[in-house]
């Protein structure tokens, strides 16, 4: 009879079954989430990106997958994508910190400075703290070429430890054109982890981008030494062997 | 509410399911969570026009300062932002640019209905009565975004005349003065074969008018005594009329009593009423003078062609472009057998 299908009496192997089966999805939202995370942490934004997204078909009330699709459209360069997405997560998510930090990096990044200063300081009023937040705002205020930026980023180095961190705000300042204070951020990052292929690599790449191709030839051996096929390190591997670009030449000509 | 990873039953107002710790609301909501993503191409043409969205805000920027700079504050306290306010232009796109797309389209299309009704039926009341109906509704779509519900009635007021001013005086006043060189209407006020009154014609001055142009010429105060239909008259001509142009300095044309002849061989061009004229005639324009014809003027007749047959090039006032009204006559002019 229909009435006494949802009895939980006389239905214990079926329930147990069912309990394991509610388990096993319980654990592919976390899973898709922690491969999300590695993805990122080995540069592979496409891959994270897809990832969160599995996270969220399980369980769509994950806000850290949701800011981390925003990041990883961010990092992949689709930045009206990366806004109009995080305003869609901001409707479930009113008063999520993050999401608005993560508006305020896609703004900056299509130059609305304005909105990107409006949606930062949203971010900057729920309460808590993240690095992420104070991230955003550094890079804000180096898009204005304010000096205070550096404050900002020293904040966030200082609320997370994480290696990830001082390589986000390494790809700031590459964005900006600072490869100097990129590379400064770039070897932080190595010395907090130095087991981390992917800090090599963004090493090895801030070295590259200013000229110093023996440095960024050691770096990128070493962050093939911790994970031979990281594509990435091959390809600016084989750069530097031939040399790079001309202007990259004359560059190390000048630096050497 | 049911959970709809184990179907167990939940009270109301919970987020998670007492079972299975799954998400309950959310879950019961269909949320797409792949983002949308760009093309490969796209993301090149954005790299290469990366420079655009900082120039655009830059403009957006000046454009904001110089907004509030030129409309003082007391008049309009609360300025749309340069993005909105440039979009004012076009009645709707505002509108559809904050999202409200349906009222956008009503706005836009109820605007160039009107407007291209009214530039159609140019000339006439109901021309008239449109054109002003699409100014309104300009303004109407203006004030849409531009009154907020907290202003009193003096900033509405002051909003609306603000408003009005500036789409008179920056749109539609320009827009009627570059007009009238580019096609003016012209409506005919009385008979002239082959035009009725109400006709409207469009006037072109800007270009100089050539052989075998229909044209709006001036004649000046002129007074003749003599026969016309066969009874003593006292006439005075003085006005614009329209004919086309026969003749250029130095030639001459004739008429034989058949037909029309330039130079001493067939002409090419006819006056608009070719068979106005039965006696034959021949003149000769001098150097800055047309030949035309006072054809559509019921009261020229042929003694006076020497006085007005010959037109000075200073009085011509533009081309006859197109005939608008009646529709049935819709197209370039004419000329009559």
């Amino acid at each position: 009879m229909a009435r006494f299908t949802k009895l939980e009496i006389d239905r214990n192997e079926e329930h147990h079954s069912h309990a394991e089966t509610i388990a096993a999805s319980r654990v592919d939202d976390t899973t898709w989430q922690k491969r999300a995370e590695e993805s990122r942490r080995l540069g592979a934004y496409e891959g994270a990106l897809q990832y969160y997204s599995r996270a969220l078909e399980s369980d769509k009330t994950q806000v850290a997958c949701w800011v981390g699709q925003v990041q990883m459209l961010i990092l992949l360069e689709e930045y009206p994508e990366a806004e109009l997405w995080s305003r869609k997560a901001l409707e479930l998510f009113p008063a999520e910190a993050d999401l608005f930090a993560s508006r305020a990096q896609a703004l900056i990044r299509q130059s609305k400075t304005r909105d990107a200063f409006g949606a930062i300081d949203q971010a900057m009023q729920q309460p808590g703290q993240s690095a992420y937040r104070w991230t955003v705002r550094g890079e804000l205020l180096l898009a204005g070429r304010q000096p205070t930026d550096r404050h900002c980023f020293d904040k966030a180095l200082q609320i997370d430890s994480d290696w990830l961190v001082p390589v986000e705000i390494s790809l700031i300042h590459t964005h900006y054109g600072q490869p100097n204070n990129a590379l400064a951020r770039a070897r932080l990052a190595v010395e907090r982890d130095a087991t981390s292929p992917y800090a090599w690599y963004i090493q090895a790449a801030c070295q590259q981008r200013m000229g110093m191709a023996v440095p960024a030839r050691r770096s990128a051996q070493h962050c093939l030494e911790l994970k031979q096929d990281f594509r990435l390190a091959q390809d600016l591997l084989m750069e530097t062997e031939q040399g790079g670009s001309l202007w990259q030449r004359l560059r190390s000509l000048w630096s050497n | 509410m049911q959970c709809p990873s184990c179907q167990f039953e939940n009270m109301p107002g919970l987020t998670r399911c007492g079972r299975c710790g799954g998400a309950l609301h959310s879950a019961a909501v269909q949320i797409d969570v792949h983002p949308p993503r760009a093309t490969a191409r796209r993301k090149r043409l954005r790299k290469q026009f990366s420079a655009v969205p900082k120039l655009r805000e830059q403009a957006e920027t000046l454009s904001a300062q110089v907004g509030k700079t030129l409309i003082p504050e007391w008049v309009v306290p609360d300025v749309p932002e340069s993005s909105i306010l440039w979009r004012l232009l076009v009645p709707g796109w505002a509108q559809s640019y904050l999202g409200h797309r349906i009222r956008g389209r009503i706005f836009f299309w109820s605007y160039l209905a009107c407007f291209l009704s009214g530039l159609l039926m140019i000339g006439t009341a109901w021309g008239t009565l449109l054109l002003g109906l699409a100014v309104a509704g300009h303004a109407v779509s203006v004030l849409d975004v531009v009154l907020l519900e907290t202003d009193s009635r003096f900033e509405r007021l002051g909003k609306g005349a603000v408003t009005i001013a500036a789409l008179l005086g920056g749109i539609y006043v320009p827009l009627w003065w570059g007009s009238l060189f580019v096609a003016s209407p012209l409506v005919i006020p009385r008979a002239a074969y082959p035009f009725e009154p109400g006709d409207v014609l469009l006037t072109n001055a800007l270009f100089t008018p050539r052989v075998g142009d229909a044209v709006v010429y001036n004649v000046p105060y002129i007074r003749f005594n003599g026969q016309v239909d066969g009874r003593n008259a006292n006439v005075v001509l003085e006005g614009w009329r329209i004919d086309r142009i026969l003749a250029g300095p130095g030639q001459t044309l004739a008429f034989n009593g058949k037909g029309f002849t330039l130079d001493g061989v067939p002409a090419p061009h006819l006056p608009l009423n070719a068979g106005r004229y039965r006696s034959p005639f021949a003149l000769t324009a001098r150097s800055g003078e047309w030949i035309i014809l006072p054809t559509t003027d019921q009261y020229a007749t042929e003694f006076m062609l020497p006085e007005l047959g010959r037109v000075p090039a200073r009085n011509v006032l533009g081309r006859v472009v197109f005939q608008l009204h009646p529709l049935t006559q819709f197209g370039r002019i004419r000329s009559l057998p």
